[in-house]
């Protein structure tokens, strides 16, 4: 079978920034507000809008200037299968290739366009050894060629938020790289992304696994044993041939030399060479596992399965950056599970986990997770007969047990008390008189560390309507997990621990219900077909426990509520003037409050905002509600399909450079704007409910607006049509007439 | 399991790891030649928070300070508090196992010395938590279980003045184990000299006007009752100080030369006094140098070198670090004399022809800056001035010039003054120094002042200082004795404001003297930086500074430590 598809990509949405003229208002205004002069004259803004001189009067969309709009990706497949009597085979091969969106400079001599191709593999072979032995090997994996740009594309793009439209030109003609700092500083980011050389990474992975399964039956009817093993294994490698040109500015005083020339300056000294360097990584991994299974039927009512099974992993990093990490990553345990069945009415089920960990003591190593689940197909019982025209099939089912966690949290071998020998160091002596020391301390610190538990519970039922056109299955489900990993978080700093201890410390508890309506294809007169299905999931998680020290007032408190909950400040509006500041709760103690800064909200009533009034302010950004439905429809040769998605109950605390105007941590001339600057409070339109705060210059001015607080979370839910499908099939006559099986020709988004 | 890891059991099983757990403890000495990225290596804020200097960018933390918008919950309060106590902890755990080392590898004369030096860092600091935070939790020789219920956590601050004893006795106790010279002769390591300026300096911050009878923080109190400080004056804590800093001169640079002040000489005495004062700075452990954390990263090349747009990139700078002008105006006149006495000859406005003593020619300059004393010289680049590298360079900071605002609103001076002093010509790795012995002359004549009005030896430190510096001695020809003991002090001051500037002293001393109130609430002014020719020598207000004398004297402790600990309280006003 041979299929090859072609697509295109384009960014669904990208940030708008602001124009160079409207930037340099913003930034004047920004200044003039704290007090400073104003940056640009009226000379200078003039001269950008008339758009005279671009090397003189830059304005720059860098966006724009980095990214196409669209991109091509394509992708082929093959693949086969076959066999005899004693053996099949299975094997495959694809090839997929995407290019970026990034522009390139088609004037260098080398390729840094970024692109990346995949070529895979998969061969399955199935042998029977004997009437009762039979192996099973397959192979799969893949090789990935990626080039890049000299430097990380992500760097570029960030830098965009760090490169205002009217600092310099895209580039100077002759292909001089235009440029601020001789430190480097707000690199040009169209330069970064096709001057700066170019990166090749190799990538192959293998993933290996062979299973001989022995029938024991001739031993005991219904016993069957099997062993696996796999090995898989990645290695990459990085050839880099990277560059750092010299950058140049023009001055802006004396633009032009009396000759005509552009009187570029020199900013900071680079080469046009490429430099060579190289870089690899690797892992691979292990697996075993050794199993019995046993089948048995009595009579036509009972049916018992048995299973056992061993198992262990190991994984290494080939290139890890410490002795902790370099150490093979070690899971072994042993699982069974029992079942019964009568008569496809009663189902039950034991089955438990004993599993080990490296990272907990020996004699705390194994963890003996137990689970039952019972099932009852009430639908099957005689007394059901007269419903089933409409109920056709009804069950309900609960399952209760426990799993375990041994990951011991971002931490190995939490038991042991961990010394750190890249710790800080020092260097004594003076010119070239030295002699240094690398530093050694505790890194972390050991402490008695088990299994985390988590206790599950799920009642379920399942029930199909009028012939199984129907069917719709829902679980509601509660899971507590206890002895959660946590890192301490209520240490003072005065006991002058290196790094904060982990622990079982965390109980958080897990409720929610979901479910999948399915409406299976039905006609609706004679060529049209229609078909539905929806599911959601709701979730809701609670802190029970978590280490922290009680809270000196209830709302301040982190259990209780979820996991990941924002806490902050709650903002009620802008201030609308200095008398409204005057007669509001102080808030001197978060920095200096002005006109247009946010309001915050008085929580314990002392009429003083400080670290006492933050309390829960989002839900954080996963969703407790995600839903999804679509449909297809037929009619004749032609079929229209659609999903949509949606998601509920997240929100985001945007934060970071970049979001608040000329408050970069780098410094406030390196903000970039997004065109929400536009609506911001200002004297002239005090609007409280502005999307910004008055424009401040700099990190002291911004500081009231820039604590984390209800004023920067923002919803996130939303629905999407994730997939239309549009497509006509060929008639089968003319099909046959290509030499095809089928044929059709679709449109998929 | 791992196995062939190495454990906490095994440090001091062998001598390269026991140095390095040492090292280790050093790490956390501050490197305030690192300022402008606040935290790395422990730096502070204490030039850019000074009314000396201005940084133009607006990252360093010191711009949260100048305004007064810093908070119990910002992230470098935590880290100062946090590391120091770490290295505090680290020192501790140093200390209970390094007599047990291996014997073998780790002999016993190491061992008392290396314990001592273990001793004396954690005393260290201790001292740089009391500095800024004000009274603080002493852990004594106890290392906290991690595992420890924080219920069972009952530790309070301890008063000021237990605090000092502390760190006295520590530093006495770490002292007698200790050689003048450096341990094995690497520059760095502890000495007595350096336990001695520390104790010193930790008894002038007791005797001074912040903590020794502030009146101001009566109810600044533990949850017990029990006061953090003394609201009654005592005079005996000056005498005190005073002695410290005069056993110091008596032990490391009369009955030994351990120490001495740094000259060079010249048969011009202006320019040997110029050289002298800059080389102080440059020459890395010079005689005057008592401690410093060595070789250690250091950003004051671009800090403090202007912009010079054009030039190879090792002569261009930010010279975003701006000195302002009360700063400038803070020099002597080449005769000794303030620029606000009519008879020191300074002139406000207009140009003439001078020649700066790095200056191979004249040039035109602005009055103002034209026979200023040398340590003008050593400490400001104005505009106009000849570079101190490289050739044939002039720093313009005009609009248009090359290091003017027209080439970077980032790399560029806020004030139209940038700060010169120490500025090396590359950036290596360097020693940033923490004290110097101008500072204990100036320490003694100010607190013997205090406690000993009149005494003889005021006068003779003091004028070893300005002798140094080559201006004119006071009681000599021409310049009269301070006439009492308030015009004494006013003039110790202001020699120290000179002599000590941009040496993170400043800073402290105008909050030990109560006067930051009145020195960091105030506009900060400098040239005007948007004109150019006559327009740029403008006065401007370049920021305006707000100081809330009710909270900002002290850090404030970071806002976690007082939730988790009740018996932790936190500092007046915050």
């Amino acid at each position: 079978m041979f299929n090859y598809n072609q697509g295109i990509t384009a960014f669904t949405k990208v940030p708008e920034l602001m124009d160079g003229v409207s930037y340099m208002k913003l930034r004047n205004e920004a200044q003039v507000n704290s007090g400073m002069k104003p940056e640009y004259s009226n000379n200078y803004i003039n001269g950008t809008i008339k758009q005279e001189d671009p090397y003189l009067y830059p304005d720059v969309d860098w966006m724009e200037a980095l990214f196409g709009n669209t991109a091509m990706n394509r992708r082929a497949n093959f693949s086969a299968r076959g066999g005899s009597d004693f053996a099949n085979y299975y094997t495959s091969l694809a090839y997929y290739e995407e290019e970026s969106l990034l522009n390139t400079d088609a004037l260098q001599s080398y390729d840094a366009s970024t692109r990346f191709r995949r070529y895979n593999f998969t061969t399955n072979v199935s042998m029977d050894w004997t009437k009762t032995t039979k192996f099973e090997l397959g192979v799969q994996g893949y090789v990935t060629q990626t080039n890049l740009p000299g430097i990380n594309p992500e760097e570029a793009f960030a830098n965009v938020m760090q490169t205002n439209p009217v600092l310099y030109p895209i580039m100077y003609p002759g292909g001089i790289v235009p440029g601020v700092s001789s430190a480097g500083a707000q690199p040009n980011p169209y330069a970064q992304v096709t001057q700066t050389g170019y990166r090749n990474v190799f990538g192959n992975q293998i993933y290996s696994n062979a299973r001989l399964t022995q029938d024991l039956k001739f031993w005991v009817p219904g016993l069957s044993a099997s062993v696996m093993y796999s090995f898989d294994a990645f290695n990459s490698h990085t050839i880099g041939r990277t560059r750092n040109r010299s950058t140049y500015l023009l001055n802006r005083v004396v633009p032009y030399l009396d000759n005509g020339d552009m009187n570029l300056k020199l900013i900071s000294q680079g080469t046009n060479d490429l430099a060579y360097s190289r870089e690899n990584n690797g892992r691979r991994a292990n697996y075993f596992e050794a199993g019995l299974n046993y089948t048995k039927q009595w009579g036509s009512a009972h049916n018992v399965t048995g299973m056992m099974l061993f198992n262990q992993r190991e994984r290494v990093e080939a290139f890890a950056g410490s002795v902790t990490s370099s150490l093979p990553f070690r899971n072994r345990g042993v699982a069974a599970r029992g079942t019964y069945s009568y008569k496809d009415k009663y189902f039950g089920e034991v089955n438990f986990g004993f599993n080990g960990s490296e990272n907990f003591l020996p004699g705390k190593k194994y963890g003996f997770f137990p689970a039952f689940g019972v099932g009852w197909v009430v639908s099957n019982e005689d007394f059901f007969e007269p419903l089933k025209d409409v109920v056709s099939f009804l069950k309900v089912r609960y399952s209760d047990g426990f799993v375990g966690d041994g990951s011991g949290g971002n931490r190995r071998f939490g038991f042991l008390t961990i010394v750190n020998t890249g710790a800080g160091g020092y260097k004594f002596g003076s010119g070239t008189q030295t002699t240094s020391f690398g530093g050694t301390n505790i890194d972390s610190y050991g402490t008695d560390i088990t299994w985390a538990k988590s206790h599950k519970q799920d009642l379920g039922l399942e029930f199909n309507l009028f012939r199984d056109k129907l069917t719709v299955v829902t679980d509601v489900f509660k899971e507590r997990r206890s002895g959660v990993f946590l890192q301490r978080q209520s240490l003072p700093g005065y006991v002058g621990l290196n790094s904060d201890p982990w622990g079982n410390f965390g109980i958080i508890e897990n409720k929610g219900i979901d479910g999948t309506i399915t409406l299976n294809p039905i006609n609706i007169g004679k060529d049209l077909n229609i078909d539905f299905r929806g599911t959601f999931s709701y979730n809701k998680d609670k802190v029970i426990d978590n280490d922290m020290p009680p809270q000196p007032y209830d709302y301040m408190e982190r259990k209780g509520v979820n996991y990941l909950s924002y806490f902050g400040y709650v903002a009620e509006k802008l201030f609308t003037d200095q008398a409204e500041i005057d007669k509001s709760p102080n808030q001197s103690s978060l920095g200096a409050t002005r006109p247009g800064d946010i309001k915050y909200k008085d929580l314990n009533g002392d009429n003083i905002i400080d670290a006492n009034d933050i309390t829960r302010i989002g839900n954080g950004d996963v969703p407790n509600f995600v839903y999804g439905f679509g449909f297809n429809v037929s009619w004749k040769q032609f079929y229209a399909g659609a999903f949509f998605r949606g998601v509920n109950g997240a929100d985001r605390l945007i934060n970071g450079d970049g979001v608040i105007p000329f408050n970069n941590s780098t410094g406030p001339e390196r903000s970039n704007l997004f065109w929400q600057a536009e609506d911001r409070w200002t004297e002239e339109n005090p609007n409280p409910h502005a999307f910004y705060p008055r424009l401040g210059y700099g990190a002291a001015v911004n500081k009231m607006n820039s604590y984390t607080s209800s004023w920067w979370v923002k919803d996130i839910s939303f629905i999407r049509l994730k997939t239309v499908d549009l497509g006509y099939n060929l008639p089968k006559t003319v099909a046959k007439s290509l030499k095809m099986k089928s044929a059709r020709v679709y449109f998929r988004v | 399991m791992p196995d062939d890891v190495l454990t906490v059991d095994d440090i001091f099983k062998s001598r390269a790891n026991t140095d390095k757990f040492l090292a280790n403890v050093y790490s956390y000495l501050p490197s305030e030649n690192q300022e402008r990225y606040t935290n790395t290596n422990q730096s502070g804020v204490f030039v850019g928070a000074s009314d000396e200097a201005v940084y133009n960018w607006s990252f360093p933390y010191s711009t949260q300070l100048n305004s007064s918008t810093w908070a119990k919950t910002d992230g470098a309060i935590n880290n100062w508090w946090n590391n120091y106590y770490r290295g505090i902890r680290n020192a501790t755990y140093f200390m209970s196992k390094i007599d047990s080392a291996n014997a073998l590898e780790v002999p016993e004369s190491v061992k008392i010395s290396f314990k001592a030096e273990a001793r004396a860092l954690r005393a260290m600091y201790y001292f740089f938590l009391v500095r800024t935070y004000g009274p603080v939790v002493i852990t004594h020789d106890n290392l906290i279980d991690p595992g420890v219920d924080v219920g069972n956590l009952k530790e309070a601050r301890s008063p000021i003045d237990t605090c000092i004893e502390y760190i006295v006795s520590e530093l006495d106790a770490a002292s007698a184990n200790l050689n003048y010279t450096p341990w094995n002769g690497e520059i760095g390591r502890i000495t007595k000299g350096a336990c001695a300026v520390f104790k010193e300096q930790a008894l002038m911050l007791a005797a001074s006007p912040l903590w020794n009878g502030n009146t101001a923080y009566s109810d600044f109190k533990n949850i017990d009752g029990t006061p953090l400080l003394n609201t009654t004056y005592d005079v005996a804590k000056w005498a005190r100080a005073a002695k410290a800093a005069k056993d110091f001169i008596d032990e490391f640079t009369i009955n030994r030369t351990d120490y001495a002040l740094y000259k060079e000489t010249n048969s011009d005495p202006f320019m040997a006094a110029y050289l002298s004062c800059r080389n102080v700075h440059t020459t890395e452990w010079n005689k005057e140098w008592i401690f410093a954390r060595s070789k250690t990263g250091s950003y004051l090349r671009y800090d403090r070198t202007p912009k010079h747009v054009g030039l190879a990139a090792d002569q261009q700078g930010a010279g975003a670090l701006g000195a302002t002008q009360a700063m400038v105006d803070a020099y002597f006149m080449k005769n000794g004399r303030p620029i606000t006495d009519p008879l020191s000859g300074y002139v406000a406005t207009g140009f003439n022809s001078f020649k700066a003593p790095y200056d191979p020619s004249s040039r035109t300059t602005y009055n103002q800056w034209i026979d200023r004393e040398p340590r003008f010289y050593v400490g400001i680049t104005y505009n106009n001035s000849y570079w101190l590298y490289g050739s044939n360079i002039v720093t313009n900071m005009e609009f248009a010039g090359n290091s003017g605002r027209s080439q970077s609103t980032s790399d560029v001076s806020p004030t139209g003054y940038i700060v010169r002093k120490a500025v090396p010509q590359t950036e290596t790795e360097r020693g940033s120094p923490l004290f110097r012995l101008a500072q204990v002359y100036l320490d003694y004549a100010e607190a013997l002042n205090e406690s000993d009005p009149g005494n003889a030896d005021i006068l003779k430190y003091l004028n070893e200082i300005r002798t140094r510096a080559g201006v004119a001695i006071y009681g000599g020809a021409g310049l009269p004795a301070p006439a009492d003991q308030d015009a004494m002090r006013a003039a110790i001051r202001a020699e120290r404001r000179v002599e000590l500037a941009f040496e993170t002293v400043r800073f402290f001393d105008t909050r030990r003297w109560k006067i930051a109130e009145v020195t960091n609430n105030a506009p900060i002014y400098g040239m005007n930086m948007t004109g150019n020719g006559a327009a740029f020598y403008t006065p401007t207000i370049i920021q305006q500074r707000v100081f809330r004398k009710e909270r900002d004297y002290l850090f404030p402790i970071p806002n976690d430590e007082v939730l988790v600990n009740k018996n932790v309280v936190q500092n007046p006003g915050w």
